[in-house]
């Protein structure tokens, strides 16, 4: 039995499939696609997989990714194929690959959030700020505020017909700060706009490199 | 719609996954290459239309066609709704996300009287005119079939035309026939008259109702060529009926998110209360090795692990035990689960049972009806007391501790000591429960009984009966009550209003066509959500109308003519007199695999049981 992680984009349409509904997804989708994944045993067996890092209601993304284990004999190519076939329009593949790291190295996700503004400098402003205050809830169900301008890496805003926000923020097991509590934040200050999409693109380590 | 509309359209929508479709197996196709577009509707919401067995075999049975492309619709819910009229949007199909409107035949299901009003405000919603009379040309063809097809006539003023019976083949005689009228640019009266002539197509157009001086229905008229009854359709060979080879698999998660595989359609039992049992008659078997096949394809091509057998009763399948062998000789190698819904546990050997791993050990629920022997005898509900008991005490041993019991109060010739029965019923099982020697230690049992108030419906032996005063009911409610001694008994009845409502529904006329209108003109829809339901408008609206809602619930005599008279479903109406008076002697009626009784639906042929 070997480790392999599916890499998938998550587009379109694809975008309003919950987590949840991801997961009863990919039971079907694996057993259609007939690779031979490692099942759970027991009453109810059912194929074991995991999500590297599960994505919120209303993202696309360019890099996702599931882990699981094969029983057997299949290529890589073979099973990225198979899944190929089963996978709707909207959730092109991009390959399978032998787990490199373990799901804990995963610190970083990197982010695009295409915005409609008409005051480009408000959200410049925004950023450019000594502190930025967010609500975030503990794992407790408390709300915390707390100060993530350290947290947010290579933040940039460019404008090709509608602005785009690119930033990297941390992403794992540890500690995750998702883009929306921050978009949230600064409707909060009254920032003025409208989100047209925001779009995990890639899953990344502590150096900032790839995860695969 | 682009993307991005649709995208602000649900940004504040709850499940999104509700409208946007894109599932597997869904159907797209390009629209310019296409005759007949036809819109699907389900007037209720996604999770509950998309577990629906009919649409999925229309859908496909539409999609095959390669001149049509058949889409789906569903009522939106409240927040998408909202958000509709808020972005001055039109109520769109999921597959193109165009508007209702562009459609050419817009066809509902009816499979329950209280989505009346959201098949108005649907229409409403999707920018089409309500009343039939309204809209002149051949476009946004209004069409309805399914159970409540049987008595149409409250919403005779908004659909232009009603299938009777089995959907398979009359649907695609329709869409056919009105592709060759659109292509020869007929007129709507040109096509419907046509239509008529269709075995199963009811066309209320062409029948003028004329009512008595007390309301009832005098005469019911046909027009030029229309047949004076008009026969439901039925298929006559299960085997050789299409059958989709796919299902569209929703991401979200739906009422049945499982491959139903159906074996039989109509049912030997023959209770006098089940209009199902009645309007889907004859029964019909599916043969074993083509139920296995299509449930394989079926489980392949969805990716499902669920294979849910269904029909009225499904034990009384004839080969039910080699039919559960034949699907476990491949379901346990796919991983699939087989699951029997509406099983009698008593029928089955224990050995199968067990190999069934969906039969769940949280609860059990049972179907007696009535409590009393002399009231299951009325309704022809063969079951006796020793029966429920046996299942119990099996289900007991097999480590069940909650059982579910449902009856029904308000059925003709009912006594208080009938009430009495339910709870001394009740009362046996609890008893029971604790004179298992094996029972787990600590827990306790619950025997949760739920009372609906009985509904009397059009094409059974119990038409005639007055639905129940609303004294009556409350009374018995209070008995109920206070009979009840045990606290593992918990009780619930049904909504009262919810009841009054498909009751007057159910055996309506015409004339409550301006009621349904006016009372979604004062904002009534999701009627069969509690939550939802208003019962005060719906008041006004009669009172508006001057339409007396208790004139609906009354008893009717035998030779009254019955505002369905004029539809025809095999069942005789003198099988079913025959039937209502054996009820009042509390005689029973076999079941047709004992003998057959005569009940007129062998007339369209295909009955697996009547004797030839
Ligand atoms: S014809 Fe006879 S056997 Fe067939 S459904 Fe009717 S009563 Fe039953």
């Amino acid at each position: 039995m070997r480790n392999v992680r599916l890499f998938y984009q998550k587009k379109g349409n694809a975008k309003y499939i919950s987590h949840l509904d991801m997961n009863r997804f990919m039971m079907r989708a694996v057993k259609r696609s007939g690779v031979p994944v490692w099942y759970t045993e027991g009453f109810n067996p059912h194929p074991f997989i995991t999500f590297t890092m599960p994505l919120s209601l209303g993202f696309e993304t360019n890099y996702d990714s599931i882990e699981f284990k094969i029983e057997g004999e299949m290529t890589n190519e073979e099973i990225a194929e198979r899944f190929r076939n089963v996978f709707p329009a909207t959730m092109p593949v991009i390959g399978v690959k032998d787990c490199v790291l373990k799901s804990k190295e995963l610190k970083y996700a990197s982010f695009t959030i295409t915005l409609q503004a008409a005051d480009r400098e408000a959200i410049n402003a925004y950023f450019e700020k000594d502190e930025i205050i967010v609500s975030k809830k503990t794992k407790k169900g408390t709300i915390n505020q707390i100060d993530i301008k350290e947290k947010i890496h290579n933040l940039s805003l460019t404008e090709n017909g509608a602005l785009r926000l690119y930033m990297v923020l941390p992403a794992g097991s540890e500690e995750n700060l998702n883009p929306a509590v921050i978009l949230d934040a600064m409707k909060l200050q009254a920032v003025q706009f409208t989100i047209v999409g925001i779009s995990r693109n890639e899953l990344l380590d502590k150096d900032f490199n790839l995860f695969e | 719609m682009t993307d991005l509309e649709f995208s602000k359209l649900v940004e504040n929508v709850q499940k999104p996954g509700r409208y946007a479709g894109g599932e597997l197996n869904s159907v797209l196709k390009d629209k310019q290459q296409i005759a007949v577009r036809f819109a699907f509707c389900f007037p209720d919401i996604y999770e509950i239309g998309m577990s629906h067995l009919g649409m999925k075999i229309l859908y496909s049975l539409l999609n095959e066609l390669d001149y049509c492309w058949c889409e789906r619709v569903f009522a939106p819910f409240t927040d998408m709704e909202a958000s509709l009229r808020e972005n001055n949007r039109a109520l769109f199909a999921i597959e193109s996300r165009d508007d209702l409107s562009e459609f050419d035949i817009i066809g509902f299901t009816l499979q329950y009287e209280l989505s009346y009003t959201n098949i108005l405000n649907m229409l409403a919603l999707g920018n089409v005119l309500l009343l039939s009379a309204d809209r002149a040309g051949l476009h946004q063809l209004v069409i309805a079939g399914g159970p409540c097809a049987c008595n149409p006539e409250p919403l005779c003023d908004f659909v232009d035309l009603f299938v009777l019976g089995e959907g398979e083949e009359v649907t695609a005689e329709l869409v056919s026939l009105y592709r060759q009228h659109k292509l020869n640019a007929s007129t709507k009266d040109e096509f419907l008259a046509a239509a008529a002539a269709i075995e199963g197509v009811y066309v209320p157009s062409l029948y003028l109702v004329k009512y008595r001086e007390d309301f009832s229905v005098e005469s019911v008229a046909p027009r030029d060529s229309a047949p004076a009854k008009v026969r439901k359709r039925i298929i006559k060979n299960l085997d050789k009926v299409f059958y989709p080879d796919r299902f569209v698999v929703p991401y979200m998660e739906i009422v049945h998110d499982r491959v139903i595989q159906e074996i039989f359609r109509g049912c030997i039992r023959g209770c006098r209360f089940c209009q199902a049992g009645m309007i889907y008659r004859p029964v019909r078997e599916k043969n074993l090795d083509i139920v296995s096949q299509q449930a394989k394809c079926l489980c392949d091509t969805t990716g499902y692990d669920e294979v849910s057998l269904s029909s009225l009763s499904t034990s009384d399948y004839s080969a039910l035990e080699p039919l559960v062998d034949k699907l476990l000789s491949w379901s346990e190698q796919d991983k699939v689960s087989i699951s029997l819904p509406s099983l009698r546990i008593d029928s089955f050997s224990p050995q199968l049972l067990d190999k069934i791993s969906k039969v769940r050990k949280s609860g059990l629920t049972f179907a007696p009806e009535a409590g009393t022997q002399r009231m299951r005898n009325v309704i022809n509900k063969n079951i006796s007391e020793e029966e429920i008991i046996n299942t119990c005490k099996t289900a007991f041993a097999g480590g069940y501790i909650n059982i579910k019991l449902y009856f029904m109060m308000g059925l003709p010739y009912e006594t208080m000591e009938d009430i009495e029965g339910i709870i001394d019923l009740s009362q046996r099982v609890v008893d029971l429960y604790y004179q298992n020697p094996d029972k787990p230690k600590g827990k306790s049992v619950q025997v949760s009984i739920s009372v609906s108030t009985f509904v009397p419906k059009p094409f059974t032996p119990f038409q005639w009966a007055a639905f129940d005063s609303a004294e009556s009911i409350k009374a018995k409610q209070q008995h109920l009550l206070s009979y009840t001694k045990s606290k593992k008994i918990k009780i619930s009845f049904s909504d009262k209003e919810t009841s009054f409502l498909e009751a007057v529904l159910a055996r309506g006329d015409r004339r409550l066509g301006a009621v349904l209108l006016k009372a979604f003109s004062l904002g009534c829809k999701m009627d069969g959500w509690d939550e939802f339901l208003d019962f005060e408008k719906w008041m006004e609206a009669f009172a508006a109308c001057g339409v007396d809602p208790l004139f609906y619930l009354r008893k009717r005599e035998y030779d009254e003519r019955l505002p369905w008279d004029h539809l025809d479903y095999y069942v005789t109406k003198g099988f079913l007199q025959r039937e209502d008076e054996k009820a009042a002697m509390e005689a029973v009626t076999e079941n047709c695999r004992q003998r057959c009784s005569g009940c007129g639906a062998d007339q369209g042929g295909g009955c697996s049981f009547e004797k030839r």
